[in-house]
């Protein structure tokens, strides 16, 4: 067991290096002259002032000592300043995390409910209504890529009715006042309730259920309600658009693996033994027809803080994506350089959770 | 008396266009304490018949009809299994009827601990609470020779052996000691050796706990071994009925002889394996005559425009066959 974890961690970290060192070399592929941002200002013609700033930062050392001096710089969390928003690059990627997950944390978890509800109510019997209707919007919402339906419900539900607004997070003017020290207090108070409840009553479920709730009741007690709800009617539409593609592809993959697991020997063992009919569908098939799902929402959570950047760029909602779009357009590379590798981060360490997580429901993998 | 009487007994499942006949008027009775055994190859209809019985197929797409399908529980009561409600069946199914099934390894929940899929029986039908049930749960695991039940009861089925996992399921089928045990060829999918510790058990199960046996199976050897009467079925049919040493020793079916025939012996040396000539034929082109004829060798004309009937030929003995067998063994 020790042994699985430890190679997991070790195989993590090795992504981890090469993403990083891609991120090294990639920009430098793509910008024609890194040091070109900091000549701002700079007359073409100065050669020597130009010359004085590359070798100020270092552009002009070869490329092995700029990459070690780079891995130095990573390890010790070192990602510089972005020459653009002129403030550090932590600073710069922080203010803008917790919108993102405003989008996608909401989106996901609406998806994930709505798909499980329907997907469930589907799979539990082939052919019926709710089936049929399923699979018909799974049809659309395949074919309709979900750029084009943002642009579309922007056009018809912000301009022409003018039920939503159509730009930004909070209406113009606004600022988000939160108390950070009550959400931290809060935050951690809450948590800790679940996890000790977890280790009195030996269920892992309350760890699970324990983070989200926290999260809400720590930002319900810090930020006023007034702009939570600003908040929400802005992301209303950019939400309700991912969860309309979101949900019913989730909800596919459960009714798929609904039928799937109804036509398993053990289902049969299960009814012969006379239990209800609920308990056959909800203790057995539901549970099995479950593992695809957490693969997926898994995978799907490594996106969640780096938002989807089509979606920031349409409603333009000030988070991660449209942050990176915009380090990339003003070649603003540190920046884009720190989004990338948090980006990969988040990708590794939501894959290692995804691992650690499904074995818990799955006991079949530890074997691996 | 008899436990289970089913009487001319039809399953029929819709494909496509059409229908797949895959019982075609079956009738067997099982009596009380007796070990009835339902042979024949694969594809038969063995199994639907005894999932027909339990109430297990779904319907649509199966179509069940008999002229009686019932079943006297414990406490003498006859019930008619076609005419019961879903809710009315989950009282008799693991109380009063229970099922083994063919692959233990695919037939335990994989993502449940063979505690929990053992507990669920008495939860649910006793009404008893998590810890008494799995005091009743490991008390089983003892009975049906599982070392170290405490452990076992927190494993995972793929934490066990095929031989153990057979175990758990005979436990879990005889938990509430039902009147009737349907083993649908419970060691198809097991080694030799172990294969004769489960059919021992499950005879052993059978004794303490006054049960009748419908024993599923293609293997002869376990009929011999299992059963005190012998259905033989054929394409949803039954060709044969007797008593054990009756059909095995003196078949008065074609099919039955080829049957018996295939089994080799272990004392003597064979040089080529008796096959019986082609395959079962497709659920959708049985022939038209005596489902047989097209791998009968003494069919004749007769046989392939009518289907034979099943003729008493007295001793408790019926066959679906138009000609005496002694007559057909000279030919």
């Amino acid at each position: 067991m020790k042994g699985y974890y430890l190679k997991k961690v070790l195989s993590s970290l090795f992504v981890l290096f090469i993403i990083i060192s891609l991120n090294f070399f990639l920009p430098r592929m793509i910008f024609s002259d890194p040091a070109q941002p900091y000549y701002a200002g700079v007359p073409e013609d100065a050669i020597a002032l130009r010359e004085q700033i590359r070798e100020e930062h270092g552009f002009n050392d070869p490329l092995v000592v700029q990459y070690f001096d780079y891995l130095v710089r990573i390890l010790t969390l070192d990602f510089g300043e972005s020459h653009y928003y002129k403030d550090s690059v932590w600073k710069v990627m922080f203010s803008r995390i917790p919108w993102s997950m405003v989008l996608t944390v909401s989106s996901m978890v609406i998806s994930v409910i709505i798909g499980i509800i329907f997907g469930a109510v589907a799979g539990k019997k082939r052919d019926q209504a709710a089936d049929k209707i399923l699979l018909g919007l799974s049809g659309i919402t395949t074919a309709i890529p979900s750029f084009w339906l943002a642009l579309v419900s922007v056009m018809l539900f912000a301009f022409t009715y003018q039920i939503f607004p159509y730009r930004g997070a909070m209406t113009a003017g606004y600022t988000l006042s939160m108390n950070g020290t009550l959400f931290f207090i809060v935050l951690v108070a809450v948590l800790a309730v679940f996890v000790a409840l977890k280790y009195i009553l030996k269920k892992t479920i309350f760890i699970f259920a324990g983070i989200p709730i926290s999260l809400a009741a720590a930002l319900l007690v810090s930020v006023p309600f007034a702009d939570i709800m600003d908040v929400a009617y802005h992301a209303a539409l950019p939400v309700m658009i991912s969860v309309f593609s979101g949900s019913i592809s989730y909800a596919l993959l459960v009714r798929n693996s609904m039928i799937a697991v109804t036509n398993e020997d053990y289902i049969l063992t299960a009814r012969a033994k006379g239990l209800p009919p609920r308990v056959v569908l909800y203790r057995h098939t539901f549970r099995n027809a479950l593992l695809p799902l957490i693969t997926n929402v898994g995978m799907s959570m490594a996106g969640l803080m780096g938002g989807s950047v089509l979606m920031e760029k349409i409603f333009s909602w000030p988070g991660m994506g449209q942050l990176l779009l915009d380090a990339c357009n003003n070649g603003d590379y540190l920046l884009s350089q720190a989004i990338l590798l948090l980006f990969a981060v988040i990708t590794v360490v939501c894959n290692f959770i995804t691992d650690l997580v499904y074995h818990k429901f799955d006991p079949r993998v530890k074997e691996v | 008396m008899n436990v289970l009487n089913i009487q001319n007994l039809k399953v029929l499942f819709r494909a496509g266009e059409g229908f797949v006949r895959a019982v075609e008027g079956v009738t067997i009775t099982v009596g009380e304490g007796e070990r009835v055994a339902i042979v024949g190859e694969s594809g038969c209809g063995k199994s639907v018949t005894s999932l027909a019985c339990m109430r297990l197929l779904n319907t649509p797409p199966a179509y069940i009809t008999a002229d009686a399908l019932t079943f006297v529980s414990k406490d003498g009561k006859t019930h008619d299994l076609l005419s019961k409600t879903e809710t009315e069946m989950l009282a008799l199914r693991a109380e009063e009827m229970a099922m083994i099934f063919q692959d233990p390894s695919t037939f335990l929940n994989p993502v449940m601990t063979i505690g929990e899929q053992l507990d669920e029986v008495f939860i649910y039908h006793m009404k008893m609470k998590k810890k008494e049930a799995r005091r009743h749960s490991i008390e089983m695991m003892k009975k049906v020779g599982i070392p170290d039940p405490e452990m076992r009861a927190g494993q995972y089925p793929h934490e066990l052996s095929g031989g153990l996992k057979q175990r758990i399921l005979i436990a879990m089928a005889t938990s509430l000691s039902p009147r009737l045990l349907i083993a649908d060829e419970p060691t198809t999918a097991l080694d030799v050796t172990i294969q004769a510790q489960i059919l021992k058990l499950i005879s052993e199960r059978c004794e303490k706990e006054k049960m009748s046996l419908l024993m599923i199976t293609h293997d002869l050897g376990v009929v011999r071994e299992m059963a005190d009467r012998v259905y033989v079925m054929y394409c949803g049919k039954i060709v044969e009925e007797g008593t054990v040493q009756e059909i095995l020793e003196n078949p008065k079916h074609p099919y039955t002889k080829a049957l018996v025939d295939t089994v080799p012996g272990i004392d003597e040396r064979v040089e080529r394996f008796v096959q019986i000539p082609k395959s079962v034929p497709h659920p959708m082109h049985k022939p038209s005559g005596c489902y047989f004829s097209n791998r009968c060798s003494y069919c004749t004309e007769l046989c392939k425009k009518k289907q034979p009937p099943l003729r008493d030929i007295g001793n408790g003995r019926t066959v679906r066959c138009y000609y005496d067998a002694e007559e057909l063994w000279e030919k």
